[in-house]
């Protein structure tokens, strides 16, 4: 067996497989949130000020203000008062722990929940990015603490991973974003966001044995769903721009954009096809990919970039392009689009629209 | 490491990424999935590799329990239990020699994949695998056998 032929026996690399990487570095460059990496005496500190404010927070605020790291960062200031506390959920718990869902809130695009594991007695339980060797602290980039394994090891009890997976109503995992871990004890809080259409929304929660003791390997399992019920808040407003705008360059037009503000993001729905008279290149282009990015005050694309995207049929049969955009910034007057051939990097028309409110019903 | 060097050694990496979530995962779209969950994972807890030398083989165990995630949550079962499961190739290409490497046992792929395609190490493998290096030899053995026996009679086949 020659060297190339092991080299070469997955065949070359998909183009989508590079880019998917490099938008994962990118983002992760662009993080404004770091991985904390607390010195043990601002550890101290910020102990000291969450034991003194738990008992104010929680009679007067719920779990979120304790946890202001996890909800509270993606919402728009002022919305934390709209998250709800009080979710209905019904559970079928999973073998060795119990979740429950101790706050969302529901924009109409996206769902974010705080959702608390709490591991059975003879249980230690350890979030889906650990592993057992690993300190039970790493999560805040500490070192000092015993790994996960030793602990369960010295206290006898069994040491479980436990994960969360939203999953739509086909039973079918949702991509989430914005995963965040901490711990409450020994308790897990996962913040999780996925898309979300209507109030309903179901978590499927998943345990897996790690060690039963200090010998075994046991991998038992089990499965659990949490369907819970997080009305979409009222706190939305609308907007939206003059259409049609002509884009001569790319030989499209802009037939429809809306904007829509929530609590926790802006989207941003723009939708374009070809223009009347273009020549056949134009709709190759747009079933091929013409896409639009839209732009911040300093010309760069939103870095939360695209929500969705579809192609959809015209009354003509011609075929418009249908794109969601979110960004957490808050609303500006206006909108720059700029389009593009995001495979070639040919750039066509760049534009910039002013937005008037609209009602909800306009939408 | 600053955060532009991070990007660009895991950039670096992308082959061997694909290589790997390739041989776990019979779908694109999955591949994609793990890689992003993984470059993500891997960069929040970066400040927790302490040796940074060791980067590549500890963003593949991160890779590698991507992948299963993925396969636990799309079969409801946990990998081992599905270790004669392998990914679906790319359409369009013949390949004797990757159709016999995704038909081997999961258990057996991976370190061949490692070894013969990322040139890893017997104790870089044991270390990504959470496994003793001696298990790792004996699982090349073993897939190295299966191999030559299945590519044999595959050239055997064509010549008749």
């Amino acid at each position: 067996m020659k060297r190339n032929d092991w080299e070469t026996a997955f065949g070359d690399i998909p183009g989508s497989f590079c880019a998917t990487v490099g938008a994962a570095v990118t983002r992760m460059q662009r993080d404004p949130r770091p991985n904390p990496h607390r010195k043990p005496a601002l550890i101290l500190a910020a102990a000291i000020v969450i034991a003194a404010s738990t008992a104010l927070a929680l009679s007067q605020f719920g779990v979120l203000d304790t946890l202001q790291d996890t909800l509270r960062a993606f919402l728009q200031p002022g919305a934390s008062q709209l998250v709800q506390t009080d979710i209905a959920q019904t559970a079928r718990q999973p073998r060795h722990a119990a979740f429950t869902v101790e706050e969302a809130i529901n924009d109409g695009h996206r769902i974010y929940a705080v959702i608390r594991v709490h591991g059975d007695g003879d249980v230690l339980l350890m979030d889906e990015n650990a592993e057992a060797s690993w300190t039970t602290d790493w999560w805040q980039g500490g070192e000092d603490a015993d790994s996960y394994s030793k602990l369960a090891y010295d206290t006898n009890r069994t040491l479980v991973q436990a994960s969360v997976y939203p999953v739509d109503s086909q039973g079918m995992a949702l991509t989430t974003e914005a995963a965040q871990i901490h711990y409450d004890g020994e308790d897990i809080i996962y913040t999780v966001s996925f898309p979300a259409q209507s109030g309903q929304a179901s978590l499927q929660l998943f345990t897996y044995e790690v060690y039963a003791d200090g010998k075994t390997h046991s991998q038992r399992q089990g499965f659990g769903q949490l369907d819970i019920t997080v009305p979409v808040t009222d706190a939305r407003s609308f907007y939206a721009a003059e259409t049609p705008v002509d884009l001569p360059v790319g030989n499209m037009t802009l037939t429809a954009l809306t904007v829509e503000q929530t609590p926790i993001a802006t989207y941003m729905t723009c939708e374009y096809e070809a223009a009347d008279g273009a020549p056949d290149l134009t709709y190759v282009n747009l079933l091929d990919g013409v896409w639009a990015d839209w732009l911040d005050e300093n010309g760069e694309p939103y870095p939360e970039g695209t929500n969705s995207n579809s192609l959809t049929p015209t009354e003509t049969g011609q075929t418009r392009m249908v794109t969601v955009y979110r960004a957490f910034d808050v609303l500006p007057d206006t909108v720059t689009l700029r389009f593009h051939n995001g495979m070639t990097g040919e750039t066509f028309d760049t534009i910039t629209v002013a937005l008037y409110p609209i009602t909800g019903e306009e939408n | 490491m600053d955060k532009q060097e991070l990007g660009q050694r895991i950039v670096a990496l992308t082959g061997t990424l694909y290589h790997i979530s390739y041989s776990l995962l019979r779908s694109e779209a999955d591949r994609e999935d793990a890689v992003q969950s993984a470059i993500e994972k891997g960069w929040r807890k970066a400040a927790a590799l302490r040796d940074e030398r060791k980067l590549k083989p500890w963003l593949v165990r991160i890779l590698i329990n991507e992948c299963y995630t993925i396969l636990r949550r799309n079969s409801r079962e946990f990998p081992a239990e599905m270790s004669c499961n392998p990914a679906a190739p790319a359409p369009n290409r013949d390949s004797a020699l990757r159709d016999e490497i995704l038909a081997l046992p999961e258990p057996l792929r991976l370190p061949i994949v490692l070894h013969y395609m990322e040139g890893f190490s017997i104790k870089d493998i044991a270390s990504a695998l959470r496994c003793p290096q001696g298990t790792v030899l004996s699982r090349m053995n073993r897939g190295r056998s299966i191999l030559k026996r299945n590519l044999s009679e595959a050239n055997h086949d064509e010549e008749k």
